[in-house]
C-alpha cells in the first residue's frame, strides 16, 4: 500500500498523470495525504524555480583542499587515553559517576530547577493570539518577534485578495490589529513575511480547511 | 512552431478586443487579464480561453471586482492561465445554475492564498459544488411543500447553511431534517426560522456538541413553534453562555429545561430567558451578568448570504450564514445582507 501511494505520489508530482487521473487521485486522498501532497507540491514548485548551478570540474578538489586533516573525535580520544591509563581510567569513571549524581540531585530540586521554558527564542513558536470579543470588533494579535511583516487573511477579505490587513508591531514582539466586522463567523489565518501561513492556535474554534490544514474560527457578536 | 505562437497571440488579442468591443468586459478587468497574460507563462491558446471564460462569467452575472481579485491572487501566486480559467469556470457554472457561488469562490481564493496545487483546489471546489447542488434541490423541494423563503438572500443563506452542515458534519439532509420538526403548515416566516435553527445547530456542533445533543435542542425549539425573535434570543443565549465558558452539556440541559417550561406566546422579552438561567443551571450556578448590560434580544446583523466588502461582495463568512448569536437580528428579514465592512 505504501509503495502504491509513493508511486502514485511520484507520478502526480512528476506530471506523469493525465488531467483525469490527477483529478481522481486528488479526490481519493484523505486529509493527511492531501497535506503531504500539498507540501510536496510546494517544495517541487520551489525547487523548479531555483537556478541551475554549473559545478566546476575542480569542485571536488576545492572541497577536499578545505577539509582539515582528520582528527579523532573526543570520544575516541578518551577511549584511547583510558586504554593507555587503565588505573586512572577507573578513578576518572568513579569521579564522573559521583559528579553525575550530584548534577541529577541538584537538577531535580524544585528550588534550583528552571520552572519555565523560554520559547521566545524559537521563531514563531510562541504564536499567541487573542480573538476578539467586543461587539462588532475583533482583536487579533500574534507573537512573532522575528517577523518582518504580519497580515491577516480570512474569508472577510477574500483571503487577502480584496484588501490587505496588516498587523502593527508592538515593542514586545506582538503584532496586533483591531478589525471592525459585522456580526458573523469567520475563518482566518496569519500570513508572516508574505510566505508563511500560521493558524492561530488559541482561536475559539478550528475547522478543517479542506486542504489538509486547519483554519481558526472567530465569532463576532 | 513560431507560426502557432503568433496565431495564438492573435487569437487572444482578438478575444480581448472582441470582449471589449461588445462592452462585456470592463476596461479594468481587461487590463488585468492583459497583465496576467504578460506575467504568467501560459500558452496563448490558454490565455485566449481565459478571456472567453471571464467574459462568460461576466455574462452569467459574476462581479467584475471579484474576478479582478481572483486574477490578482492568481497572478501573485503564479497560477497558470489554464488553472485560473478553471477556477473562474467553477464559479460561473454555479451562477448559471442559479446556485450561490460564494462558498466555492471563497474556497478557491483560500486555496490560492495558501499556494495549494490547482488540482487540489479544483477537487475541493467540486466537492462543495456538488453539495451546493444537492442542498439547492433540497430547498426547492421544501419550498414546494410550503416553506416560505422571503427573498434571494434567505435562499442563499439556507443553501449555504445546509451545505456546511452536510459537508462539515456529515448530515444527510439537514434542511429537510430540521423542517420536519416545524409546525405544519409552514408559517409566513418559516424560512427565517429555519435559518436561525440551522445557525444554532452549527454553533452547537462547532463547539463540540454531538449531533444527537445539538439536534435535540434545535428540534425541540422548532417543534414548539418559537417565533423568529424567540429563536434569535435562544441563539444569542447559547452563544453568550459558550463565551462565558459553560460546558455544552450544561448549556443544553439548561436550555431544554427552559423550553420545557411554559413559554410566553408573544415575542420574547429580552432578558427573560437569562433571568431564569441561574436556577436552571446545574448546581444552582448563576450566569455572571455583564456589567450593566444584560443581554439585548439579539443585536445581530445578518451576514448570511454574503457581506459587502469594499471591492465586492465576499462569500458569507467562512460558514455562510453561520451567525453565532445575532442571526437575523434587528434587520427586517427581507434585508439579510450585512452592512458594508468599514474601511480598514
Amino acid at each position: 500500500m505504501k509503495d502504491t501511494w509513493d508511486e502514485a505520489l511520484l507520478d502526480y508530482l512528476e506530471g506523469d498523470m493525465s488531467p483525469a487521473q490527477r483529478a481522481d487521485f486528488v479526490a481519493a486522498l484523505n486529509e493527511e495525504q492531501l497535506a503531504e501532497l500539498t507540501a510536496l507540491s510546494r517544495s517541487t514548485e520551489q525547487l523548479a524555480t531555483m537556478p541551475d548551478i554549473v559545478v566546476p570540474h575542480t569542485f571536488a578538489a576545492q572541497i577536499l583542499s578545505r577539509i582539515a586533516p582528520c582528527r579523532p573525535g573526543l570520544r575516541r580520544r578518551l577511549v584511547m587515553w583510558l586504554e593507555n591509563h587503565p588505573l586512572l581510567g577507573w578513578q576518572a569513571g568513579a569521579f564522573s559517576l559521583v559528579a553525575l549524581l550530584v548534577v541529577v540531585m541538584v537538577g531535580s530540586n524544585p528550588l534550583t530547577a528552571p520552572s519555565t521554558i523560554d520559547y521566545s527564542a524559537t521563531p514563531f513558536a510562541g504564536v499567541q493570539t487573542v480573538g476578539l470579543q467586543q461587539a462588532g470588533r475583533a482583536h487579533f494579535s500574534l507573537y512573532a518577534p522575528q517577523a518582518a511583516t504580519v497580515s491577516l487573511i480570512g474569508d472577510f477579505n477574500g483571503w487577502g485578495s480584496v484588501q490587505e490587513i496588516p498587523l502593527r508591531r508592538q515593542v514586545d514582539g506582538n503584532w496586533v490589529t483591531d478589525l471592525p466586522l459585522p456580526t458573523g463567523r469567520y475563518q482566518y489565518a496569519f500570513l508572516i513575511d508574505d510566505q508563511t501561513i500560521v493558524t492561530d492556535p488559541r482561536a475559539e474554534q478550528h475547522v478543517s480547511d479542506d486542504f489538509g490544514r486547519r483554519n481558526a474560527v472567530v465569532s463576532v457578536l | 512552431m513560431k507560426r502557432l505562437w503568433i496565431s495564438g497571440w492573435a487569437l487572444w488579442l482578438w478575444a480581448v478586443a472582441g470582449a471589449l468591443g461588445a462592452q462585456e468586459m470592463p476596461t479594468q478587468l481587461a487590463e488585468q487579464i492583459a497583465r496576467f497574460g504578460n506575467a504568467v507563462e501560459s500558452k496563448p491558446a490558454e490565455q485566449a480561453r481565459l478571456v472567453q471564460i471571464t467574459t462568460a462569467a461576466l455574462r452569467a452575472g459574476a462581479d467584475a471586482q471579484q474576478l479582478e481579485a481572483l486574477l490578482d491572487l492568481a497572478l501573485a501566486r503564479r497560477y497558470t492561465a489554464d488553472a485560473t480559467g478553471h477556477f473562474i469556470e467553477k464559479t460561473s457554472m454555479l451562477l448559471v445554475a442559479d446556485i450561490p457561488e460564494g462558498l466555492v469562490r471563497g474556497k478557491i481564493l483560500e486555496g490560492m492564498a495558501k499556494r495549494v496545487p490547482a488540482d487540489v483546489i479544483l477537487a475541493v471546489a467540486d466537492t462543495w459544488t456538488q453539495a451546493l447542488r444537492v442542498q439547492a434541490a433540497e430547498l426547492a423541494n421544501l419550498q414546494q411543500s410550503g416553506l416560505t423563503v422571503a427573498n434571494a438572500n434567505e435562499r442563499e443563506t439556507l443553501i449555504n447553511l445546509g451545505t456546511v452542515l452536510a459537508r462539515r458534519y456529515a448530515m444527510g439532509n439537514p434542511l429537510a431534517g430540521l423542517a420536519q420538526h416545524m409546525p405544519h403548515p409552514f408559517v409566513a416566516d418559516s424560512g427565517a426560522q429555519l435559518i436561525l435553527a440551522a445557525q444554532l445547530l452549527e454553533t452547537l456542533l462547532l463547539n463540540g456538541a454531538s449531533q444527537e445533543q445539538a439536534l435535540a435542542l434545535v428540534e425541540t425549539s422548532l417543534a414548539q413553534g418559537l417565533s423568529v425573535a424567540q429563536m434569535q434570543q435562544l441563539q444569542f443565549q447559547v452563544a453568550d453562555q459558550l463565551r462565558q465558558g459553560f460546558s455544552i452539556p450544561d448549556i443544553l440541559s439548561a436550555q431544554q429545561k427552559l423550553l420545557a417550561s411554559p413559554m410566553p406566546a408573544t415575542e420574547a422579552v429580552p432578558g427573560t430567558l437569562r433571568d431564569r438561567m441561574p436556577e436552571l443551571l446545574p448546581g444552582g450556578r448563576g450566569l455572571p451578568t455583564a456589567p450593566g448590560s444584560g443581554l439585548p434580544g439579539g443585536p445581530g446583523i445578518g451576514v448570511p448570504g454574503g457581506m459587502s466588502m469594499p471591492g465586492g461582495s465576499m462569500p458569507g463568512g467562512s460558514m455562510p450564514g453561520g451567525l453565532p448569536g445575532g442571526g437575523l437580528g434587528d434587520l427586517p428579514l427581507n434585508n439579510l445582507s450585512g452592512p458594508d465592512l468599514p474601511a480598514l
